[in-house]
């Protein structure tokens, strides 16, 4: 069942053409892992989907409907929820602050993200969040996502800049989300973890969408090993 | 629930002490503390616009005169009652303030600030046009004072302070519902991150419509009031740079987003001689001065001051410290 | 009525001059450092105060008006050092609060110093060209003249010279910019000072076209943000152009239907446009820190 389809998406910035007719169906309830070089077209990707910038061209339907393009206030209100690639959260608010705003003041329809495990905040709910820690700041910015209630969750580099263990967190976080039902694509330059997480990989090289399917074709398929992979494992070592 | 119980007791403890201490001052003393009343309603339900929200209204001295001059149609010409004009002239004034949001809305931060600028200086500018209404240069004369409280032998010093009293402590428990419900907790995620706020699924137009509603209110009854108990208003006293820039003054010294920290900023300037009415170019100056020393070394104002002093006072006491957690090395923005 | 058509396309491009020149240093400032100096106004007034005061001293009126830039620029640079540098990490609104300050105490300052009523420098280029059916006089050619040679040295500068290109690059991309080595620092008081230079020289020179006050520089600089929101921040030609315009729009305001109605009139034109394309006329986004 496809949550949402893409059709024929681009969006081109001046003589950039950082989307080329770009179309994808998402299936409910799997994880789909977004990969590909820098300015391959992810997070402007991203953007469209959660309704920060329009495309050029192309449509997108959501839930069956086909409701076209969105503006970010109508995606949220379909239950598209993300987190941005420099994390976002209200910096000068502490967490308990943050959770606060997310549950009551906007879509909220998730109570109880602040006492889910996987994210462990509670031993920082008094802390300013621009004093905290990098990847503290990282799953803040996540369970505020989560607390939105969405239905499609996406998530732009959640694990850059983290440590191994946070990074094993990480993705034992989003597993969990995942198994409530939720709908996950995850943008993402580690290619390892990309691969143990996602279930589902599309890959993109300037601006279009070269390859899909399980990870194991991925990192089989030709094409995407010159593309991508050959830099990708390298970077993925460190 | 405890501090819930808190908020309202406290002020309304503030409010008892207030009140009972009125007839035991003298009334020069009591004329200033009424005008410091006066400008707290102010600089309070401004608060909640630029110290909750974050934006900065150059309007609302405009709109404090459209309070005192529909306040001195509605008593002095149609001879309605205080109690009845005081909530109308707010509602006048909130309408206003909803019309002059609605336009400014569509640009943000510094061109928002510079259009409520614009349309300050034009709301002025029509003070001295329609003479008509306002009575032009020469101001509005005969505007009668608020009538005795009952069951309170006062004379008129000791009741306008005391009405005065009963506005701001309307004042600041209405803002603090404010700031508690919904549409605070967006209005304050609306002046860290606008976009976050988005994403969240936040309303951002009708949040901070509501609060430019709510601080155009109360700006309004304030103003009515100060008519009342001056019983005469001249356009002067709503000017863009005097008026409007004084309640910026008032609440960044004060302290942006605490709102009592910008009661404590109106009685420590009206304290200075000069600006009981028109502020003259000294005591403008010395605002000027006052809040750019603030914006560089306590932006926070004195309630941010007070704040640390307190912590700092907590933390000595503490007889264990807390870990120290890491500090945020990497960039996040 | 149509006979004082050009007599008024003349006296408003004179008016647009002012709003031009502002606008021209303002753009620069606020589109390349994203500072949102509500003190531009100041600058233009303490141009035309410095011109004043020392043509009264009997200084020679060219003279003055060099002595009166450099006077202005150094103070937009002092301006920038005390209240914009330190505040550079703060938020938007922080340093909207700081430039509001220092414009009062700018503001105050003068009146101070010289009070509040309106003083005027005598015309240096006295005597008028009379043609068929208006008069011209030479000073406001010679203003006219100015504003598009002003115009044309900021191309110029931003588009012939090394430390344009560095201010480009700086207005597209910091991050970038810095990267490849470019001093931050050393572009900031250019840009800054040349700002200042804008805004001083045109409040020399105008000081003896318009009477002179403290407040005077306000109206101006409301004005010129009109023509940055019409015209789209970071655009000369916007700035110039629109400038112009709209000192002709308000003259025609003032003349043909009430001079008590000519501030509104501007302001109507940015309210309809603000109602019907919020983006403004050519588009630009607006910057946000």
């Amino acid at each position: 069942m496809s949550l949402m389809s893409i059709r024929h998406l681009s969006r081109s910035f001046g003589g950039v053409h950082a989307l080329r007719d770009v179309s994808l169906d998402v299936p409910e309830g799997i994880i789909l892992g977004l990969i590909g070089p820098n300015g391959a077209g992810k997070t402007t990707l991203i953007n469209v989907i959660s309704g920060l910038i329009a495309p050029s061209s192309g449509n997108l339907s959501f839930d069956g409907r086909d409701n076209g393009p969105w503006p970010m206030a109508r995606a949220v209100g379909y239950g598209i929820a993300r987190t941005f690639q420099q994390t976002r959260v209200f910096m000068g608010l502490t967490v308990r602050e943050n959770l606060r705003i997310a549950a009551e003041a906007g879509h909220g329809l998730r109570q109880d993200v602040a006492v889910d495990p996987g994210l462990d905040l509670t031993p920082f709910y008094d802390r300013v969040a621009g004093e905290l820690p990098y990847g503290v700041l990282r799953r803040l910015g996540m369970a505020l996502a989560l607390a939105v209630g969405p239905r499609l969750l996406l998530l732009d580099e959640p694990a850059v800049g983290l440590t191994a263990d946070e990074i094993a967190g990480m993705g034992r976080a989003i597993r969990r989300a995942n198994d409530s039902g939720l709908t996950i694509i995850l943008v993402e330059h580690n290619v390892r973890f990309l691969m143990e997480v996602a279930q589902h990989v599309a890959v993109m090289d300037r601006g279009q969408l070269l390859f899909q399917g399980t990870p194991a074709q991925c990192q089989a398929n030709q094409a995407v090993i010159d593309v991508y992979l050959g830099k990708g494992q390298a970077d993925a070592e460190h | 629930m405890q501090s819930r119980l808190r908020c309202y007791l406290v002020p309304t403890a503030f409010l008892a002490v207030a009140c009972a201490a009125t007839p035991f001052i003298n009334d020069y003393v009591r004329y200033v503390a009424t005008l410091a009343a006066i400008w707290a309603v102010l600089a309070v339900s401004f608060d909640v616009l630029l110290g909750y929200t974050g934006y900065l209204s150059l309007a609302h001295g405009a709109l404090f005169g459209v309070g005192a001059y529909t306040g001195g149609l509605l008593t002095a010409r149609a001879g309605w009652s205080f109690w009845l004009a005081l909530p109308v002239c707010g509602l006048v004034a909130m309408a206003v303030g909803i019309v002059v949001a609605l336009l400014a809305f569509r640009t943000k931060g510094l061109y928002f600030a510079v259009l409520t600028l614009g349309i300050g200086l034009i709301g002025f500018q029509m003070f001295f046009v329609a003479e008509d209404w306002t009575g032009g240069v020469v101001g509005f004369v005969g505007i009668p004072s608020p009538p005795p409280l009952p069951f309170m032998s006062l004379d008129a010093a000791g009741n306008n302070l005391v009405i005065a009293l009963l506005l701001l402590w309307v004042t600041y428990l209405a803002a603090g519902v404010f700031v508690r419900s919904p549409m605070g907790a967006a209005s304050l995620a609306i002046r860290e991150d606008v976009v976050l706020a988005q994403a969240l699924g936040i309303r951002i137009s009708a949040a901070r419509l509501t609060a430019f509603a709510f601080s155009a209110f109360f700006a309004g009854t304030a103003g009515m009031l100060f008519g009342a108990i001056s019983n005469f208003v001249a356009p002067e006293s709503f000017a863009v740079m005097t008026t409007g820039f004084q309640m910026v003054v008032l609440v960044v010294v004060g302290g942006m987003g605490t709102l009592w920290g910008p009661i404590l900023g109106a009685i420590l300037l009206t304290t200075l001689p000069e600006t009981l009415r028109v502020a003259s170019s000294y005591s403008l100056l010395a605002y000027g001065v006052l809040l750019l020393v603030f914006m560089l070394f306590a932006p926070k104002g004195i309630a941010g001051l007070l704040k640390q002093a307190w912590h700092a006072r907590r933390a000595r006491q503490a007889a264990v410290a807390a870990p120290a957690a890491q500090p945020v090395t990497e960039g996040v923005r | 009525m149509l006979t004082m058509l050009p007599q008024q396309l003349v006296n408003g491009l004179t008016l647009g001059s002012t709003y031009a020149l502002i606008a021209l240093g303002l753009t620069l400032v606020f589109g390349v450092l994203l500072i949102p100096n509500f003190a531009h106004g100041e600058l233009y007034m303490l141009g035309a105060f410095s011109t004043y005061a020392l043509v009264g001293a009997g200084v020679n009126f060219w003279l003055a008006v060099v002595i009166a830039t450099l006077i202005v620029i150094a103070i937009g640079v002092v301006l920038d050092r005390v209240v914009f540098q330190p505040l550079e990490h703060s938020s938007s609104l922080s340093l909207m609060i700081a430039a509001l300050a220092a414009s009062i105490i700018l503001q105050q300052g003068a009146t101070i110093a010289w009070g509040s009523e309106p003083r005027t420098t005598p015309t240096p280029i006295p005597g008028v060209l009379r043609m068929a059916g208006f008069s011209i006089a030479y000073f406001q050619i010679f203003i006219i003249g100015v504003t598009l040679a002003a115009w044309g040295g900021v191309w110029l500068v931003l588009n012939r010279s090394r430390l344009g290109l560095a201010i480009r690059a700086v207005a597209q991309n910091r991050g970038a910019a810095q990267l490849m080595g470019i001093e931050l620092r050393d572009v900031r008081i250019a840009t800054f000072a040349i700002g200042a230079l804008l805004g001083g020289l045109g409040g020399a020179i105008l000081s003896a076209n318009f009477p002179v006050y403290p407040t005077m520089g306000i109206n101006p600089v409301l004005k010129a943000f009109v023509v940055l929101v019409l015209g789209g921040i970071g655009n000369l030609w916007g700035a110039i152009l629109g400038g112009l315009l709209l000192g002709i729009v308000e003259v025609m305001v003032a003349g043909y239907i009430s001079s008590q109605l000519q501030d509104v009139g501007t302001f109507l034109i940015l309210v309809l446009v603000l109602l019907l394309r919020p983006q403004g006329l050519f588009g630009r986004v607006v910057l946000e820190r």
